[in-house]
């Protein structure tokens, strides 16, 4: 049996920055560890493994990179559900976002969210910001216990 | 041309009531509102009463002028008094009758369309004035004048209680007009309200939502060449380099605005400012621009003041940075902060003086505009949203803002805050 790191999920509406988020883990070997979704729903479906994900392997990501404007379930939504759902409360989020709207980051600690980071406009700030979040929660960050069942 | 329709002798109290009574009836036949019988009536009772109690009585008539196109109901008072002394100063309404009662010259002529007053020390004083008859109204013909007289004629006189019946209607009739008005005006500003509130949220996701496209063109672009750097000739790297200063730039531009659209939502959290600290703070990250200039501050002491704190340090920001930026040729720049009391000691002013760039005093108006800018980006950088930002974060603490400048030597922006009624405990 080998023993599957855990990875990254990115819940990401917009083609665009998937692709430039990917872009910017490739550089330290992280990208291939990277489940995109698309919408809020889809997030909880595969965090649950459910729905589409219902025969995915076991375990869930180091990290949860959340997006707060999707279609369906917003990103602050889906940190919600994550928070009160009792096998999923400790699962470590961080909200990745292009809002620097003060009510946005309130809102994102009250709910209990890891980090929450502003998608830089600049790309090469971009890339450092999102290469520095997945090298913290995928290589030195301890994961709860629960993770890696 | 005009034509008599009655006179009224004036002796006393009751000889105004009456042409008050004889203005209302006219002005009603001749086809005024409601509203503008009032205005007519109390007009003629206010002034025929002045000629009473100044000018030892006279004469009311009351006159219909013909001025082709349109015709007038037009007033003439007069009386054989002393005459006004301060007429100057009664006409602009400075000056209080002695009976402090009524509405006195001044609310008179604020009544009516025409006003004019002739008054020669011990010749006596007379008024004209008069208010156009309504467009809507039919035209008043001879017959019609005829028939009008016809009518005063039959009509006695009212007892003076009859009068003040029909006053204290008028009154009410006011009153209520002005609560109606009143709640028009509530409603109105509520629209305001609402129309501002959706702008700037609109204002928002526009430039929030802008923010995700630029971060693409700026990515693609970036990774274009990191990707194709060694097959791309000069020409392509530099039609590259030019992308991505512009995204570089509006970025910047959409960064500003929503930091302009910020400061006018956000709830002000007002509590007692230490202005010192607030330009300590201010001056803070400015020192990467002032390493290695030669710029001589002279920083008074300020006052502390009620404000938002945050909102507050970023005025100063604006204000001391770009005296730090259009200082930028000189090379020795001087920039002095300091306040004074300002409006008889209800307000503090706030000014930042340098001797930079300055600018012609007849942008003066432009300068606090939003992306006004009277500087090309070749010669100093910026995006024309600070001075706006400072402009709307004074006015919403209550105060005001201005500039003088001239072109070579130097502005100077200043700030007004009011002080506080009370201090607080």
């Amino acid at each position: 049996m080998t023993i599957e790191l855990p990875g990254i999920l990115l819940a990401e509406d917009s083609p665009h920055d998937v692709e430039l988020t990917i872009e910017a883990l490739e550089e330290h070997h992280l990208a291939n560890r990277v489940t995109v979704v698309h919408d809020g729903v889809e997030a909880l479906e595969y965090l649950r493994r459910e729905g589409p994900f219902k025969d995915r392997k076991p375990g869930n990501p180091a990290v949860v990179l959340l997006d707060i404007k999707m279609p369906r379930k917003d990103g602050l939504e889906v940190l919600r559900a994550i928070r009160t759902d009792s096998a999923l409360k400790r699962q470590p989020v961080v909200i990745l976002t292009s809002s620097r709207e003060e009510q946005d980051i309130i809102m994102s600690y009250d709910l209990g969210v890891n980090a929450y980071v502003v998608k830089p406009v600049d790309f090469l700030s971009f890339v450092d910001a999102v290469k520095q979040v997945g090298i913290f929660w995928a290589l030195i960050n301890e994961s709860p216990p629960e993770l890696a069942r | 041309m005009s034509t008599e329709i009655a006179t009224v002798a004036i002796n006393d109290e009751h000889d105004a009531v009456y042409a008050r009574q004889r203005a209302r009836v006219i002005a009603e036949l001749l086809g005024f509102d409601r509203m503008d019988q009032t205005r007519i009536s109390t007009a003629v009772s206010e002034i025929a009463r002045n000629a009473v109690q100044y000018g030892g009585g006279g004469q009311v008539a009351l006159l219909l002028e013909d001025a082709g196109q349109s015709q007038l109901l037009a007033v003439r008072v007069r009386d054989q008094g002393p005459g006004i002394e301060a007429l100057a100063a009664i006409l602009e309404g400075s000056s209080v009758s002695r009976t402090g009662k009524g509405l006195g010259i001044a609310g008179t002529r604020r009544l009516m369309d025409h006003f004019s007053i002739e008054s020669a020390t011990g010749a006596g004083t007379t008024v004209v004035f008069a208010k156009a008859i309504p467009a809507a109204a039919p035209r008043v013909t001879v017959d019609m004048l005829r028939h009008l007289a016809d009518m005063l004629a039959k009509t006695t006189a009212d007892a003076p209680e009859t009068e003040a019946r029909l006053q204290n209607q008028e009154l009410l009739r006011t009153l209520e007009e002005l609560r109606l008005r009143d709640q028009e005006l509530v409603r109105v500003n509520e629209n305001l309200d609402t129309a501002n509130k959706e702008l700037e949220a609109f204002a928002y996701s526009v430039s929030h939502d802008l923010r995700a496209p630029l971060r693409h063109v700026s990515g693609f672009s970036e990774l274009l060449v990191t990707r194709a750097s060694d097959s791309l000739d000069e020409k392509s790297r530099h039609y590259l380099d030019v992308i991505s200063e512009s995204v570089r730039q509006m970025g910047v531009l959409i960064d500003d605005l929503l930091q302009f659209s910020r400061s006018g939502r956000t709830e002000m959290k007002i509590t007692d400012v230490d202005m010192d600290e607030a330009v300590a703070e201010a001056l803070e990250p400015l020192q990467a621009e002032t390493d290695g200039r030669a710029i001589e501050w002279t920083i008074g002491a300020l006052p502390r003041v009620v404000g938002d704190p945050v909102l507050l340090r970023q005025v100063w920001a604006n204000l001391l940075g770009n005296a730090v930026k259009f200082t930028r040729r000189r090379a020795h720049a001087h920039i002095e902060v300091g306040a004074r009391d300002g409006n008889g000691g209800h307000e503090d002013i706030f000014w930042v003086r340098d001797d930079g760039v300055g600018f012609d005093s007849k942008y003066a108006h432009k300068l606090f505009g939003v992306f006004e800018r009277l500087h090309s980006a070749a010669e100093f950088e910026g995006t024309g949203v600070g001075l706006a930002n400072v402009q709307r974060i004074v006015t919403r603490l209550g105060g005001r803002v201005w500039a003088e400048g001239e072109p070579d030597r130097g502005a100077t922006f200043s700030f007004a805050l009011p002080r506080p009624t009370k201090a607080p405990s």
